[in-house]
């Protein structure tokens, strides 16, 4: 149509790659196993995951490595109101919010002043409490047996019909981030990520501003959080674990941080990597490891990047300089997400 | 500020000495220190890296618990502990240098991807090390003098741990007359400082970089060995002493060698005297002064304001 | 914004009127469950999980067995002692019994419950599993137990993973669990806090890792050392955290309290290091210390210098220096083919699949009934690399638990040999099942102690 065709090349692809995804994504559960669709189930909410991981890199500057504390105490809070208080699931998903939100306050208001490498220490660290948290206070976590008996609400006990809430709360949360990320808020945290000084310069409380970014990024957190512990029906310390954050990281590096698509991609990736190939491949953390470090050396830009890089040059042979002035805006903003490091005062 | 931690301290020494007797109190000194001892020069090595090069090393953890294991394989097959020792921490040296100019050369001063490849470096050292050692725990066997426990009195003290100690003082003062007093140190320094001018001057500033992530890991493979004669190696350790260098350095401040030293000692008391004292909350003396350090002064105690 | 394809639109409307009509459940891939294979005559029917299975008769397809073990991460040479086991067991007796051929997968949890729960799904629905073996941990298996606890169509053996209550108080919620191979935490340590009274011992301190299986094998101790006479002041007992490593601190503190003995319990890579820092400080000539059964596992104490161990007394189901056919047996296929002493972690997935097999045996190779196979399992008295075993009422085995010390062969390496022996011990003794199901299962605040 009139419209369709003015679009340009590249917003056309996106369209179609989308629509196609979510074709796919709503006929998976016939197309596929149960137990794929487990998986898939389980790579969206890591996808999420990853994204709210995403909004404070890709987009923030500030790389996190502990987002699972965060997913996890929300998780512990759905846990504990459905097995140690019995309570129903409006409350377990309240106390869930709630328990996630806060520790994304305290979070944030210790980190707030941190940049750079502190800040990727001092979430470190966080994560970390929680998971001494949750392995010490027996009563209220289960400490190592974690806590079980979780139900999932009315409605949503079958894997399949499992599998399309937890679609469709991502593709929502997918939206949310993607019409915050082109407000003022977006633009605010990417001035941030770009270059601190200046923003203050501005007049923007910086520590403030990275506050409410870790808030916000917090409450997607949360939410991924509340959808695994319905996933797995199940929630230990494991989940609060550095190893977790790294991955959540990983994710979206592999599929390409400052873009929303890819954390996701990535975390389907992984998820493969974790549970096919580990059937056949004994060695699979030095995979994943490998991955991580190819991607970072080859493909920093990551799955994303790599396949808007072929992509454009597919379109440059095609239709030569007529590259639209989205895409090569798009482009710039991808260099700059890797935190590229300027010389001088930062 | 600084008087404050000073009046916080005394009055923590006043409460822990009405909690134990005189005794306990040396032994668990001891104790923190030994530990600490370890950490600092795990953390030393991390410190250094970072204040010369920014870079974060993750992979810090991956090359004390591969030195280890390596120096468990020299001692079964040479039977002489300083041999392991020295040759271990020349072995993970090397890896160093490989893991300089091959892995992180090519994405130089990008400081994200640095830590994060430094990261996937760890999980693929922890595995290989667990396809070629195996899961068993380990222990670095210590020479015979050094077994069993040092008697004065009715005091008794392990002879291992005092000469780790012994160890952390001498290559502390070592490190430290490297950095003030000779021709590297100062370009080290100078590196630190401002690093164009350093190479506007002709020194070669990309091999003094690459010599510091050697050194730092030859003192992470160090660390390996020496630790490993009380703490057994086995899978897992990697992400667990890093930790532990992590705390550290973050309380002493980063790109600091005296903050390692403070850092170091802080730490290494801090758990030994959790545990005894309030065992329930060992977790939490770790890192709430962290927390805390961190709130108050970002660069941590004796880092510097950049 | 811009305007939607009508392609698009057609697609998403597609999709969802097609999702409105019929759920997948119905038009899933068949899983085979019962070990039959469908030829024309068979029936379809949905379970709950909107799976379908297949029933009815036709010929035998193997029994598929999966097994689930913490391949790689801190627990891995554990885990990788038990997949041995499992592995050397089928190497060396035939895998085909009654006309039934057994197939069997391993898969690595690496030691975490949610890997884990992934993997059991993965078995149970598209491998087909009718009996899943696992785990090593504690919470993992209680995470699986849950798990599997609907599925009538699988049986869970748990031949390491020792949580006491799976098999005591909530027993009934896991009709499809057994512990065949297997032990409660507690069961063995029973049986030490009576020797320690027996040798005339007053007061004991306690190191234990502070978490369930550590609460549970301490309790077990200090109930039966307290009933028998001894006391064990509660400031006497210090939990560490799993997975310490610097044990100065803690020794130094046991070295303090000046009692008659000392009970200790650490796993992995912390029983080296908290036993070289005992004898370090010149403890092991001072204070006698007893091993709750993994402190002195050979898997974690076979890399430490001979002078720190021998000696050691600790309790166990398994001893591999028991001079008995079923046990050296046992333990010569595993040097043979490892250069190493068997641990208790590879004669009990060796036991496990000796239960299986042996079970087949009695049904003719027939699995499809579930709690029939049980059953006959709850029959069956074998002579195990562990000893006699058969299982009691709920689930659990009775086993001769030994009291062990630590003795030098004449290759230069150690091992546990028996130097008394506690006949047919079940997992109450010695109280009565009644007795015992009335206290609370063991914690960091129920050990038991008679002293209050």
């Amino acid at each position: 149509m009139e419209l369709v065709r003015r679009l340009s090349p590249t917003a056309r692809l996106k369209l179609f790659l989308l629509a196609s995804a979510i074709g796919v994504g709503i006929a998976l559960p016939y197309l596929v196993s149960p137990f794929l669709v487990g998986l898939a189930t389980l790579a969206l909410i890591g996808g999420l995951f990853s994204m709210s991981i995403d909004l404070l890199g890709g987009y923030g500057g500030l790389i996190t490595l502990g987002q699972a504390g965060v997913s996890a105490a929300a998780g512990y809070g759905v846990g504990y109101m459905a097995n140690r208080v019995g309570a129903g699931h409006t409350t377990q998903i309240l106390t869930g919010l709630a328990v996630g939100l806060l520790v994304s306050a305290i979070f944030g208001v210790m980190a707030m002043r941190s940049d750079s490498v502190y800040f990727i220490m001092i979430t470190l660290a966080q994560g970390m409490i929680v998971w001494g948290l949750s392995i010490r206070l027996n009563r209220i976590t289960g400490a190592e047996n974690g806590l079980t008996g979780i139900s999932r609400p009315a409605g949503l006990t079958l894997y399949w019909q499992y599998y399309w809430f937890a679609l469709g709360v991502v593709v929502l949360c997918s939206l949310l981030l993607y019409v915050l990320v082109r407000s003022p808020f977006g633009s605010a945290t990417r001035g941030i990520r770009e270059s601190e000084s200046r923003m203050r310069m501005l007049g923007y409380n910086t520590s403030l501003q990275k506050f409410y970014l870790f808030m916000v990024a917090g409450f997607f957190a949360t939410i991924a959080g509340i959808l695994l512990v319905y996933l797995n029906q199940f929630i230990s310390p494991s989940s609060a674990h550095l190893t977790a954050s790294a991955i959540g990281v990983l994710q979206a590096i592999l599929g390409g941080m400052g873009t929303l698509v890819g954390p996701l991609i990535g975390s389907f990736v992984i998820v493969f990597i974790r549970n096919v190939v580990s059937q056949y491949l004994e060695r699979w953390p030095t995979l994943l490891g490998l991955t991580f470090i190819v991607v970072i050396l080859f493909a920093r830009r990551g799955i994303v990047g790599a396949l808007s890089r072929g992509w454009r040059a597919w379109l440059l042979r095609r239709y030569g300089e007529e590259m639209t002035r989205a895409d090569r805006q798009a482009e710039l903003a991808a260099d700059v997400a890797l935190g590229a490091k300027t010389s001088g005062p930062s | 500020m600084t008087v404050a931690l000073v009046i916080a301290a005394f009055l923590a020494l006043w409460w822990i000495l009405g909690q134990m007797s005189l005794r306990s109190f040396w032994i668990q000194t001891l104790n923190g220190l030994s530990f600490g001892a370890v950490l600092f020069f795990l953390a030393s090595g991390f410190t250094l890296i970072f204040g010369l090069m920014r870079i974060t090393n993750l992979a810090h953890g991956g090359f004390y618990l591969v030195g280890a294991y390596i120096g468990i394989m020299l001692m079964a097959l040479t039977g002489n502990f300083f041999v392991a020792l020295v040759v271990s921490a020349l072995a993970i040296m090397l890896l160093g240098l490989f893991t300089e100019r091959v892995l992180l050369r090519p994405i130089r001063g990008l400081e994200k991807p640095e830590v994060l490849l430094t990261i996937g470096l760890t999980f693929v050292l922890g595995d290989l090390s667990l396809a070629i050692w195996g899961g068993d725990p380990m222990p670095v066997p210590v020479p015979g003098f050094l077994e069993g426990p040092w008697r004065i009195g009715d005091f008794a003290y392990p002879r291992y741990r005092l000469f780790v100690l012994i160890c952390a003082v001498v290559v502390g003062v070592v490190l430290f007359y490297i950095e003030r007093r000779t021709r590297i140190g100062a370009m080290v320094r100078a590196g630190v400082d401002d690093r164009e001018t350093v190479a506007a001057l002709g020194i070669n500033i990309k091999a003094v970089f690459t010599g510091v992530f050697m050194f730092g890991a030859f003192l992470a493979g160090f660390a390996g060995v020496i630790g490993g004669g009380f703490l057994s190696v086995l899978p897992g350790q990697d992400f667990e002493i890093l930790l532990f260098a992590l705390v550290v350095v973050i309380l002493g401040g980063l790109g600091s060698l005296p903050g390692a030293v403070l850092g170091a000692v802080l730490v290494g008391l801090i758990d030994s005297f959790a545990k005894a004292l309030v065992p329930e909350l060992a977790f939490f003396t770790l890192f709430a002064p962290m927390a805390l350090i961190l709130v108050l002064r970002p660069r941590g105690l004796l880092g510097r304001e950049s | 914004m811009r305007q939607r394809h009508p392609t698009l639109g057609s697609l998403i409307v597609l999709a969802l009127v097609a999702a409105a009509c019929s759920a997948p459940g119905a038009e899933e891939p068949t899983t085979t469950a019962g070990g039959v294979t469908t030829t024309g005559e068979s029936e379809v029917t949905t379970t709950a999980g909107g799976e379908t299975t297949t029933t009815a008769a036709g010929e035998m397809e193997p029994l598929r067995i999966g097994v689930l073990q913490p391949l790689t991460g801190a627990i891995a040479a554990s885990g990788t002692d038990a997949k041995d086991g499992w592995d050397l067991f089928w190497a060396n007796n035939p895998t085909e019994i009654a006309g039934r051929s057994i197939e069997y997968r391993v898969e690595d949890t690496a030691g975490d419950p949610e890997t884990a729960l992934q993997k059991v799904d993965e078995l149970v629905q598209s491998y087909g599993a009718e009996i899943i073996v696992g785990e090593l941990l504690a919470n993992v298996t209680l995470a699986l137990a849950d798990r599997l606890k609907d599925n009538p169509d699988v049986i869970f053996m748990s031949p390491i993973g020792s949580a006491d209550d799976l098999t005591q108080r909530i027993r009934d919620d896991y009709p499809n669990f057994t512990r065949a191979g297997g032990w409660t935490s507690s069961q063995t340590s029973h049986v030490l806090g009576d020797w320690a009274s027996q040798q005339g011992y007053g007061t004991a301190g306690t190191i234990c890792t502070d978490y369930a299986f550590g609460h549970e094998m301490c309790g077990g101790f200090v109930q039966v050392f307290t009933e028998s006479g001894g006391t064990v002041d509660p400031a006497n007992q210090l939990w560490n955290p799993l997975g310490a490593q610097d044990f100065a601190t803690y020794v130094t503190q046991l070295q303090g309290m000046g009692t008659d003995v000392v009970f200790g319990l650490q796993v992995g890579g912390s029983v080296g290091d908290f036993l070289n820092t005992w004898s370090d400080f010149g403890l092991k000539d001072e204070i006698p210390l007893l091993g709750g059964e993994v402190l002195m596992d050979i898997s974690t104490i076979r890399n430490l210098d001979p002078s720190v161990v021998e000696g050691l007394v600790s309790s166990g189901h398994w001893a591999e220096g028991r001079d008995a056919p079923e046990t050296q047996e046992l333990v010569e296929i595993v040097d043979g083919a490892t250069g190493k002493l068997p641990s208790y972690y590879v004669a009990a997935t060796w036991t496990a699949a000796q239960y299986i097999s042996a079970a087949l045996e009695e049904t003719g190779g027939d699995s499809s009934d579930k709690a029939a196979l049980l059953d006959v399992m709850r029959g069956l008295e074998l002579e195990t690399p562990f000893g006699p075993s058969r299982l009691d009422d709920h689930g659990n085995p009775i086993y001769d638990i030994y009291i062990r010390e630590v003795q030098l062969r004449d290759d230069g390496r150690f091992w546990n040999v028996p130097v008394e022996t506690y006949e047919d011990i079940d997992q109450f003794w010695p109280k009565t099942a009644d007795e015992y199901l009335q206290q609370p299962v063991y914690s960091r605040d129920f050990q038991g102690n008679a002293g209050g």
